[in-house]
């Protein structure tokens, strides 16, 4: 098309030159007119076809229903889903603490009087005991059984829920995986848009990039994920102690 | 003993508690923020102070500084117990005076055996 174009402005400024020549200034006016007017039609076709294109883009980039639901609805969702997975691991690191908080005092009357009653038996080995002192001491044993059993029957129960609150880990790592393959979904479309708009997007002012970064980084680390940015980074205990004792701790 | 154990998450607070009361110390009270944690020590007459980092409207760093600058908590020990495992950050509280650094997750060995490092040190 613009070769057509170009073949008739060429003609045309031809046309023009002989005119001028000849000394027929107002033929030659009403030819720059005309070739003026060539090139804005032109102009304007091109625009068109930009502004047609634009459109094209516009409508195709909305219609991908898919991107709005991953905004609209998925992501929403995928907050709520690992909410709750913040919810099933707390609520089982309760459940298991409070089993724990109501062993300890089995454990420790069950080895008290345990030691009590090992006391009295080394004392009767020792033929240390008179009759009515082991009297009461068989009498206290018996009651001291008792206790064991229950308190024994207690911890396994104990046991027991401690053993079924682990079941979050199921159903979290369930949660998370489906989580995982949303923010995959979504990073491929993103990189699809950087594609698409490359050029536009590489273009944002660096300075503007440099605070957004420097601001990330002055947000506390949190813990570190073996694999995912741990430069600067301590990797355990042992390496906490041998940095505090090079700063003379 | 009387020890403050300052940390946003209620479980861990849970945790550290019972591992200390293990290893002994029942005087034990806690508090979920540096902003409720500061009053609390400023009245309290505690002689320990547990606390982690990272909590939302005052975090442990600006608590252990607040402690140091305070003319009647400056000596209190510190330990810090905290995920935060950066260098530049583990300096940071070195420089600000921190008795003892432990990073999550940790053990009842290293709680015992930070507590009595820095109990060796304030007798020794």
């Amino acid at each position: 098309m613009a070769s057509a174009v170009n073949a008739i402005f060429l003609e045309q400024a031809r046309v023009l030159v002989q005119e001028l020549e000849e000394g027929n200034e107002q033929k030659a006016d009403q030819l720059l007119d005309e070739i003026t007017n060539l090139r804005e039609s032109s102009l304007y076709q091109e625009l068109g076809k930009l502004t047609r294109d634009f459109h094209n883009a516009l409508n195709s980039f909305k219609a991908d229903a898919r991107i709005s639901r991953i905004a609209g609805e998925d992501i929403p969702d995928a907050k709520e889903r690992l909410k709750y997975v913040i919810k099933m691991t707390e609520d089982a690191a309760n459940k298991t603490l409070n089993v724990v908080e109501g062993a300890f005092p089995v454990c420790d009357s069950l080895s008290s009087d345990a030691n009590e009653m090992k006391d009295a038996w080394d004392r009767f080995s020792r033929r240390e005991m008179g009759a009515d002192e082991f009297r009461q001491v068989a009498r206290k044993m018996g009651t001291f059984l008792e206790n064991v059993t229950r308190g024994m029957g207690d911890l396994k129960s104990g046991l027991n829920d401690v053993l079924m609150a682990q079941d979050f880990q199921d159903l979290t790592g369930q949660i998370i995986l489906k989580v995982i393959s949303l923010v995959s979904e979504v990073e491929e479309n993103l990189v699809n848009l950087v594609r698409i708009s490359g050029q536009n997007l590489t273009a944002s002012d660096p300075e503007e990039i440099e605070q957004e970064e420097k601001r990330m980084k002055e947000q506390l680390a949190g813990p570190i994920v073996p694999g995912v940015n741990d430069s600067g980074a301590v990797s355990n205990q042992d390496e906490v102690d041998d940095l505090l004792s090079s700063l003379g701790f | 003993m009387k020890i403050l154990v300052v940390d946003d998450m209620s479980t861990m607070r849970r945790i550290v508690k019972n591992l200390l009361r293990d290893l002994g110390f029942t005087n034990i009270s806690e508090a979920d923020d540096g902003k409720t944690a500061l009053p609390m020590l400023q009245t309290g007459d505690f002689d320990f102070l547990i606390t982690d980092w990272n909590m939302p409207s005052m975090q442990g760093i600006d608590l252990l500084k607040a402690v140091r600058s305070d003319d009647r908590l400056t000596g209190l020990p510190v330990l810090m117990v905290t995920a935060e495992q950066k260098r530049d950050q583990i300096v940071e509280a070195a420089q600000a005076g921190v008795n003892g650094y432990i990073v999550k997750p940790f053990t009842a060995i290293t709680l015992k055996e930070k507590l009595d490092k820095i109990f060796e040190r304030i007798e020794g």
